[in-house]
């Protein structure tokens, strides 16, 4: 029951902000034109709402939904509460390769971002898997593993940041994240990938439950591990990639909103997945707004109010975690 | 237990959200831009041809003179600048300061639309423009979105140098229906480099424009604007490198050996203050020969049109001539 | 609590000698490497003179004024990297530490731009302090998580240190978007660089070396409690702590001043005490000054290789650290299998 509760509450909170996000901004639509622009009426609104501001929420849910997913799937495939996208090393994969782009074929289409952002976000997993020999490495050497890889593509991107001072701007407000001019062709690029993974991700919700025992106790129940593991992290890994294609690479909302979900439903992936993905989507809508009213005419990107957000939330957690070790 | 701890996380989080709220109604009061239909640019003398526009992503038909243009680099301002036309946009990133005063003092009241990176899209098209002049770095990612606000004329601006830049100018005129001033200022602009370079003397000096700030020093070489405007004035590129800002450390400033700089800093104090401590500063040629020079970057650096252009010759004269 | 060491154990002294003798001459040839070599070609014959403090010419300052400083400020942040890094592993008795992946380097970071966004004309002794500033508060988020260590606790505590520093960072990165036109040029600094340094910079660091020498020498015997068996050093509890207090304290004044004159340099301070280590075991009398001089000697020529990366133009030396340490760390990742899963 509790369960049901916290779900619905999320996803109503999900429908309040998102509203609160078609309407505020640095110009503001009154509700009324808020609502004649959405049932398609004519409203001197009708562009910001219908061209500008409902394609970026919907960006926003979604990139939400897929990296909070993925953060769920990561944490209970590598069994640490502390594994996500950004953790191991996923996002900046796909960081050096947009940052590749960026830097060193400025004037290349701007379809080739996002291609370059997922291709980056596969090959890190590429490497990880190489470099734990087919997924037996214990899940915990395999996050230290992703983070030692994470920080080796950290090194590439500085060097190209430091080499090309004129384009660090736009290569940070990518790797930062950011909503800023996301529209439909975004929500045309980021859908079918959120629409078809995340069904598949719940369906897997069972292994879910049963690698989190541990290796030994799924290997009991029948569960060929590494194989099971390996396929869950191509699942997250096509929630992460297409997510950081579309808004560049956003740290915590994988991290943070499978623990914000974790303690309200506890650890069974049919309750956990759902709500993760609203508080995903939550957190990366109170983050937009925060980012887009705070100093208009200018924007926070995203990715940085929701650090801020999420940054006491962490550190709280962490201490948490200790007293529970203690 | 758990119930406290529950309690723990939701209090931040409301008040996180108390906070938005009242941000976002604090904002609706203050911040609606001033669109009021009064139009900011003077009507052009001859009746205006419908044009086609050809730019960096594609064509425009303009079929009247566009009234309220928006432009989102501080080139196209200066450009505006000198054809009298006043934008009712400006991407500043919210920092008047860094327009130069006499671009400033041109354009008149505008609304500051944000980030030269992320430029305010909302407040573009609330202010109604029927231009918009984009560059193709930054914006090019958002031209469907500009285009659905108005026709848009993206232009390459970042990585122009001074040649790409005086050709980014005549379209400019062109799509403002001002092809005429445009030519007219143009010849104007030739005249007054012309002119300088009859009051420059040693017009084969190497000189090193580098902007200074507190953590290193970037030289502009013949690939960035600056670099390129200053070779076509007829003097020297002391770095030679095919990157437009390299970072150079002491060593390296001293092995170029330019015979003038002008530093172009960012804040009061800068690294040369660290450097002039060093006897190895006072073996550069500019420095012994007392060609240091400290000029505004926004002048130099930031403007990157006609106006700023003849103010580094102005600079230039200044300095160098006599 | 200790598994057996997969350190080799301590070797003949015969052998501890030949190795300390070999690492000096290292150490000595790296130092003539970075004097030698750099953007400006400077003949043997101006060297000697240079260093003799001869000569007043161009090629003669450069080594006077640039590349002596720059490299004797290498070998300390060096030599305060790598204590730092051994004492964080004591400390907690965790491998995967280091104050880099622990978030005091990117607090230090994070202090320092937020120090440059908000004071006009931060000098020297500013930025020094708002890296210590900075730091501390690093390491007073990791040590409030790192409480009651136990073995199992490693990889956990490894990833809430990235976890913090990936915060940190996100926010320096924050700082430097929104105030773009002070601050894009931090890059270079953010990545952890020797390039700039000056005797300036010898002389304020100079003070924490020896503070630190002396303070850690001082201690060595106590330190031994932090490798003691669990159930030995609960018997000492009080002292325990103490002592793993005064190590804290220890590693934010190394690694605060290090960060402060050349910005975050990564990696070398997780993996110099696991060399040295592997080549002459745990015991910390000659541990602690084998570490020490790799951590010179390592820096030097990363500092080296980081000039030559992109010449004639300077490399931050924290990319070269980094491309030699993230392998190395990969390495140790892949070995913890064995000690704790």
């Amino acid at each position: 029951m509790r369960k049901r509760i916290a779900i619905l509450l999320a996803a109503l909170l999900f429908l309040v902000l998102a509203s609160i996000s078609l309407r505020v901004g640095a110009v503001p639509v009154p509700l009324r034109e808020l609502w004649a622009s959405l049932t398609l009426q004519d409203s001197p609104a009708s562009y910001i709402v219908l061209q500008y501001r409902l394609p970026r929420v919907i960006v926003a849910a979604l990139a939400g939904f897929g990296l909070a997913v993925a953060g769920v799937i990561l944490q209970s495939v590598i069994r640490n509460p502390l594994a996500s996208p950004d953790v191991i090393g996923i996002t900046k994969g796909a960081g050096f390769t947009a940052a590749i782009v960026i830097f060193l074929f400025p004037g290349a289409p701007s379809y080739v971002l996002p291609a370059a952002a997922f291709t980056g976000a596969v090959g890190a997993l590429l490497i990880l898997v190489l470099l734990s020999r087919k997924m037996t490495l214990p899940p915990s050497s395999f996050a230290l593993v992703g983070v030692a890889v994470g920080a080796v593509f950290q090194a590439g991107i500085q060097y190209l940041l430091v080499k090309h001072p004129s384009d660090v701007n736009m290569a940070l407000l990518w790797m930062s994240g950011s909503l800023w001019g996301r529209g439909w062709d975004h929500v045309r690029l980021l859908l079918p990938w959120i629409a078809v993974l995340l069904p598949v991700a719940w369906l897997g919700y069972a292994k879910l439950n049963v690698l989190q025992l541990g290796d030994e106790g799924s290997a009991a129940l029948g569960l060929n591990v590494p194989k099971q593991r390996l396929l869950l992290l191509l699942i997250a890994i096509g929630l992460t990639g297409s997510s950081v294609a579309a808004v560049g690479s956003i740290g915590f909302i994988g991290l943070i909103a499978p623990h914000m979900a974790r303690l309200l439903v506890g650890g069974r992936h049919q309750w956990l997945l759902p709500l993760a993905a609203l508080i995903g989507a939550d957190l990366m809508l109170i983050g937009d707004i925060a980012g887009r009213v705070l100093i208009i005419p200018r924007e926070v990107p995203v990715g940085i109010t929701t650090a801020v957000i999420g940054a006491p939330y962490f550190i709280y957690l962490l201490r948490r975690e200790r007293l529970k070790a203690a | 237990m758990l119930r406290l701890q529950l309690k723990k996380l939701i209090t931040p989080v409301l008040i996180g959200m108390l906070a938005l709220a009242l941000a976002a109604c604090g904002s609706s009061n203050t911040n609606a831009p001033a669109s009021t239909g009064d139009s900011n640019s003077t009507p052009s003398s001859a009746p205006f041809e419908p044009v086609v526009i050809e730019h960096e992503l594609g064509s425009v038909k303009l079929d009247k003179a566009p009234e309220r243009i928006v432009v989102m680099e501080f080139s196209f301002a200066d450009a505006l600048a000198t054809l009298g036309v006043q934008p009712v946009g400006v991407a500043d990133d919210s920092d008047p300061g860094l327009i130069m005063d006499e671009v400033k003092d041109k354009l008149g009241s505008y609304t500051s639309v944000g980030s030269r990176y992320e430029p305010n899209i909302e407040l573009i098209s609330s202010l109604q423009p029927d231009l918009i002049i984009a560059d193709l770095n930054h914006h090019k990612n958002v031209y469907e979105q500009l285009n659905g606000v108005a026709k848009t004329i993206v232009l390459n601006d970042h990585q122009a140098d001074y040649n790409t830049m005086l050709a980014n100018y005549e379209v400019i005129a062109k799509a403002v229906g001002k092809a005429e001033e445009g030519q007219k200022r143009l010849e104007e602009h030739n005249q007054i480099i012309e002119e300088a370079k009859g009051k420059i003397k040693n017009a084969d000096l190497s000189i090193l424009p580098a902007v200074v700030n507190p953590k290193g020093f970037f030289a502009h070489s013949d690939h960035s604007y600056v670099g390129s405007f200053l070779t076509s004035l007829g003097f020297n590129d002391p770095v030679k490198d095919e990157t437009p800002y390299p970072q150079l450390s002491l060593e390296q400033l001293v092995e170029t050996n330019p015979q003038a700089v002008f530093l172009l800093p960012t804040e009061e104090v800068t690294i040369v203050n660290e450097w002039e401590k060093n006897p190895l500063w006072d073996k550069i040629d500019a420095v012994a020969n007392g060609k240091v020079f400290t000029v505004e970057r926004r002048n130099w650096a930031l403007s990157r049109g006609l106006i700023g252009s003849e103010r580094i010759v102005q600079d230039l004269t200044a300095n160098l001539g006599e | 609590m200790r598994e057996t060491s997969p350190y080799k154990p301590v070797k003949q002294k015969r052998q501890a000698l030949l190795l300390f003798l070999f690492a000096f001459l290292a150490l000595a040839l790296g130092f003539f490497g970075n004097l030698k070599w750099g953007q400006a070609h400077v003949s043997l014959l101006t060297l000697y003179e240079a260093v003799t403090f001869q000569g007043e010419d161009k090629a003669h300052l450069y080594i006077q004024t640039l590349r002596l400083p720059r490299t004797i400020t290498a070998a300390i942040v060096g030599v305060h990297l790598a204590l730092a890094g051994l004492l964080t592993q004591l400390a907690t008795r965790n491998p995967l530490a280091s104050p880099h992946i622990f978030g005091i380097n990117a607090g230090a970071s994070l202090a320092v731009v937020s120090g440059l966004v908000l004071v006009d004309g931060l000098s020297l002794f500013g930025s020094v302090a708002f890296a210590f500033a900075g730091a501390s508060l690093g390491a007073l988020l990791v040590w409030a998580l790192a409480g009651s260590q136990q073995q199992k606790q490693y990889v956990r505590l490894a990833l809430a240190g990235i976890a913090v520093h990936f915060l940190l960072s996100s926010l320096t990165e924050g700082m430097i978007i929104l105030n773009q036109h002070s601050t894009d040029s931090m890059m270079f600094w953010l990545v952890g660089s020797t390039s700039e340094a000056a005797w300036d910079d010898v002389a304020a660091l100079l003070p924490f070396t020896a503070a630190g020498l002396a303070a850690l020498t001082a201690m060595i015997p106590s330190f031994r409690l932090l490798i003691l068996d669990d159930a030995v050093a609960a018997g000492l509890g009080g002292r325990v702590a103490l002592v793993r207090s005064v190590a804290v304290l220890l590693v934010i004044a190394l690694s605060g001043s290090a960060v402060a004159i050349c910005g975050p340099i990564g990696f070398l301070c997780l993996i110099v005490p696991h060399i040295a280590r592997y080549l002459i075991g745990e015991k910390l009398t000659l541990l602690v000054p084998l570490t020490a001089l790799l951590g010179a000697c390592l820096l030097i020529y990363a500092d080296l290789i980081s000039k030559f990366i992109a010449f004639p133009f300077e490399s931050p030396v924290g990319i070269v650290t980094a491309a030699i340490g993230g392998p190395f760390f990969i390495y140790l990742a892949r070995k913890q299998r064995r000690n704790a899963a």
